[in-house]
């Protein structure tokens, strides 16, 4: 709580696709919306006097209202591979998150925003600029995404103790990032990304359904696809092995499942089978959709861990946490310990082959750690940082700012552990 | 521009064309340092006489000359206290962003608002000319800017206030 | 968006998604003036209990509220507030009403609460009911309104301070715009406003804050705008937000502008760089030669 006002701090997590915000210490963000803006066409560009009339730039929508006043309106997205691209557009989006959706007074509650791993600090004291000046909150902390998602997984039953060392497998939509992170600082030296995620599981099971569904009718086969991934998959242990199980009981394991056409009401049905697996498999396998990206996710994580300082590297093996909306199919988890398990343990056996058996390597333990939160791992760890008393002794203030200038949010200390 | 601020400016662009005459000159107190003669000031005769070209009371540029570095320090005019507001904000806003403008000192020179440093490296690497067409034409957009902002703040009042009040009829 | 929308969009869909699903929730949001809202579902998800805390309450409740909430809200206004805030409403899940007109309802308490001394001061004028000489509510820890009868018309002064110093400049301009607009429009209630010194409407009332930073604007409403209790009621409650609302839009459109600003700037600044001379020659043996 804000030790004047009494008010929770406000979280805001503007993702490429999504925004997340809400009020410190609840389990969800209030909203999620697309992180677009609908801003009167070709005015953008304009310097105070091409604008005697007065309040022009007020006439705009962000998010799911952005999306609906398209034809009217430019549809913009103010950030780009996570980070703000568009100063003005960002600076308009915020205005209507706090006066519109969250509906606070921003001089009284404390503020903490997010950035993605490798953000240049420019960034960070622009963002101080708008929040400091403009909205004259009184307390600002930007935190990086990926210590917020570490901070989000001790919620975990399997979590003896809160450190904020590990490795983060960020998977949203568009990306898969693996990020390291060292007692709470990115080694950005090593972080790696795969260029499967959730829109690609879904274009491969539409792939697999149309050539094997011919009753879905074309418009809708995006949005089974869709359901199918969120209601249906799961990963499997082992793939071969699931295909004869399903072989041996289609009626056990295929759904069938009727459906009603929306436009001509004719009802059609369709079966939900092998793509089940072959869907979350794609991050095990890459090799079945894709022909550019060959390299399995344990795989990306194992290399991404060895190649960062030695001195971490048991750290980061024993705390893998998840976050984001393709990382939630069941048991991803275990078989991306498995996974990574079996290849440690490799190299393990044969580096002690190869000194002939002179040396003895203490056992590696690997923990991929699953949670509750993981779909909004990042906003749900932002929250939970900052309804800690901890979060108003690291904020940078309004007095600091007005003292020494936008510098001051350069630095973001760590705190929490 | 304003026809009355004309010669104000001429008589800038005139001062600054003569007075930017740099040349490269090292430092005579460290070797291998090569230092803004201006900005240290460590030897009187490296030093030229500063120039105070004044519009009137607030309005008015400071010119300094040395061997290799000339400072430019301007400072604003100001009527009242919304115009003091935003050329404090504006002036702030460039400063956060000197790296972008190459010749933009981050700190004024007291009493003066903004300031430009020039070194004999930017001339040798830019055009004179276009240098010193870039500083009018700052000066010139910088009161522009003000007296836009001071008037769309009060067509937005304006507008704000209607609206408001409107509502009720 | 100009105005201000005022009912609570959070509040509203945790009501709605509380009657569409059987999570259990516990939340905690704001609104504007610091008023904070709690929203939780019991433990066996039989009712969903909406607390609201609000600085000057028992002054609100005293003046109306409790009589407006109770007609509004019926059986849901529990007589003994949550531990620590001010009015609780507990709903029901068996409520049996239109769920979506009363999410609408639940979204409106903050309304409610802070409208309810307008409309019981309106509605006094209107009937010719003895009346208290003037209302004072602290709604915030600085900043007060004071409600105030006076022959058919009610005049309402709004307490308004700045923490920023700049802020004060630029809330001058849009309280100028509001006593200058005033006088074009016809209906509009007269605004007047002052720095510093309360109005005279003020004299002998306890506890009024004055200094550099405290403005006061006063609204008289006349018997037109008083015929009209709801609308009113909901414009002008609003007033001290859409103010700060509106400063804090303009100083996003001086930074957009002063953005373009520096952009031009920077172009005109390029122009002195000469363009980079990339000359490649070739020696006689037809080698490529790069002058380093």
């Amino acid at each position: 709580m804000n030790p004047i006002s009494g008010l929770p701090a406000v979280v805001i997590d503007n993702g490429t696709g999504y925004t997340k915000m809400g009020y410190a210490g609840n389990n969800d963000p209030s909203y999620i919306i697309p992180t677009t803006i609908a801003t009167q066409s070709s005015k953008n560009k304009q310097t105070a006097a091409s604008q005697k009339k007065g309040v022009d730039d007020l006439d705009f929508f962000i998010g799911d209202e952005a999306i609906a006043n398209s034809k009217t309106y430019d549809i913009t997205n103010p950030v780009r591979h996570g980070q703000v691209e568009n100063w003005t557009h960002m600076e308009q989006y915020w205005e209507h998150c706090i006066f519109k959706y969250l509906r606070c007074e921003p001089e009284d509650h404390y503020f903490l925003l997010t950035e993605p791993p490798l953000n240049a600090p420019e960034n960070r004291e622009f963002t101080a600029e708008i929040m400091f000046e403009t909205f004259n909150v009184p307390g600002l902390y930007i935190a990086v995404q990926a210590v917020l998602a570490l901070a989000a997984s001790w919620t975990s039953k399997n979590i003896t103790e809160r450190t904020l060392t590990g490795t983060v497998i960020d998977s949203g939509d568009g990306v898969t990032h693996v990020i390291p992170v060292a007692e709470g600082y990115v080694i950005g030296s090593s972080i790696k990304h795969i260029p499967i995620a959730g829109r690609d599981i879904t274009g491969f099971v539409q792939q697999i359904m149309r050539e094997r569904e011919p009753n879905i009718p074309p418009a809708e086969s995006l949005e089974i696809a869709k359901r199918v991934k969120e209601q249906y998959s799961y990963v499997c242990p082992d793939i071969v092995k699931e295909f004869a199980k399903y072989d041996s009981e289609p009626e056990k394991w295929i759904k069938t499942i009727n459906a009603q056409d929306a436009v001509s009401k004719k009802p059609y049905s369709y079966d939900v089978g092998y793509e089940r697996f072959l869907g979350p498999e794609i991050f095990f396998n890459p090799e079945i959709c894709s022909s550019d990206f060959l390299n399995p996710l344990p795989k990306v994580v194992d290399d991404t861990i060895q190649s960062c300082p030695i001195d971490c590297r048991r750290g980061l093996y024993k705390n893998i946490v998840l976050s984001g909306g393709s990382t939630m199919f069941k048991d991803f988890s275990k078989r991306l310990q498995r996974d990574i398990k079996r290849s440690v343990d490799y190299r393990i056996k044969r580096s002690e082959e190869l000194s002939g058996g002179k040396i003895k390597s203490v056992p590696l333990a690997v923990n991929v750690i699953s949670h509750n939160y993981q779909r909004y791992a990042v906003w749900f760890g932002g929250s939970m940082l900052a309804s800690t008393p901890e979060f108003y002794n690291v904020c940078h203030t309004k007095a600091q700012y007005d003292e020494i200038g936008p510098s001051i949010c350069r630095f973001n200390p760590v705190f929490g552990q | 521009m304003s026809l009355a601020q004309v010669p104000y400016l001429n008589c800038i662009r005139a001062t600054l064309t003569a007075s930017m005459c740099l040349q490269n000159f090292g430092s005579q107190i460290v070797e291998r340092h090569n230092k803004p003669e201006v900005e240290i000031k460590t030897s009187k005769e490296l030093v030229l006489n500063p120039v105070i070209i004044a519009r009137n009371k607030a309005e008015r540029v400071l010119i300094e000359t040395s061997i290799n570095s000339i400072r430019i320090s301007v400072s604003i005019k100001k009527s009242d206290e919304v115009d003091v507001i935003i050329a404090k904000k504006f002036v702030r806003f460039l400063a956060q962003r000197a790296e972008h403008f190459i010749i933009l000192r981050r700190k004024a020179v007291e009493g003066y608002d903004i300031s430009f440093l020039v070194t004999n490296f930017h001339t040798e690497n830019m055009f004179k000319h276009k240098l010193v067409d870039f500083i009018i034409q700052f000066m010139e957009d910088i009161d522009k800017e003000i007296s836009d902002l001071k008037l769309t703040l009060n067509a937005r009042g304006r507008s704000v206030a209607t609206e408001y009040l409107k509502q009720f009829a | 968006m100009l105005l201000l929308e005022t009912h609570n969009r959070i509040l509203y869909d945790e009501v709605v998604a509380y009657f569409n699903s059987d999570r259990r929730t516990d939340n905690i949001f704001a609104d504007f003036d610091g008023v904070k809202f709690h929203t939780f579902t019991s433990d066996d998800k039989s009712t969903l209990t909406v607390s609201i805390s609000i600085k000057g309450a028992s002054d609100l409740l005293k003046q109306g509220g409790s009589a407006l909430l109770k007609s509004v809200y019926g059986d849901l206004f529990q007589a003994k507030p949550e531990g620590g805030y001010d009015v609780t409403l507990i709903i029901p899940s068996t409520y049996s009403g239109n769920k979506d007109e009363l999410a609408k309802k639940v979204g409106l308490l903050k309304r409610n609460l802070v409208a309810a001394p307008f409309l019981m001061v309106f509605e006094g004028v209107e009937s010719k009911k003895a009346l208290p000489d003037i209302i004072t509510i602290d709604y915030r820890s600085d900043e007060s309104f004071y409600i105030k009868p006076q022959g058919d018309n009610v005049i309402v002064v709004f307490d308004i301070t700045f923490k920023d110093a700049d802020d004060v400049v630029l809330s001058k301009i849009f309280l100028q715009s509001f006593v200058d607009a005033r006088k074009t429009m016809n209906n509009t209630p007269s605004v007047t406003f002052s720095q510093k010194d309360p109005p005279l409407e003020l004299k002998g009332v306890k506890g009024v804050r004055t200094g550099a930073h405290h403005g006061f604007v006063s609204f008289v409403l006349f018997p037109a705008h008083l015929k009209k209790p709801q609308e009113t009621a909901d414009l002008i409650q609003t007033f001290r937000d859409y103010l700060h609302y509106h400063i804090k839009c303009a100083k996003a459109y001086m930074h957009t502008s002063m953005r373009n600003r520096v952009e031009s700037l920077i172009q005109v600044l390029n122009r002195a760089k000469p363009e980079p001379v990339t000359t490649v020659k070739r020696t006689i043996t037809g080698k490529f030669f790069k002058q380093q």
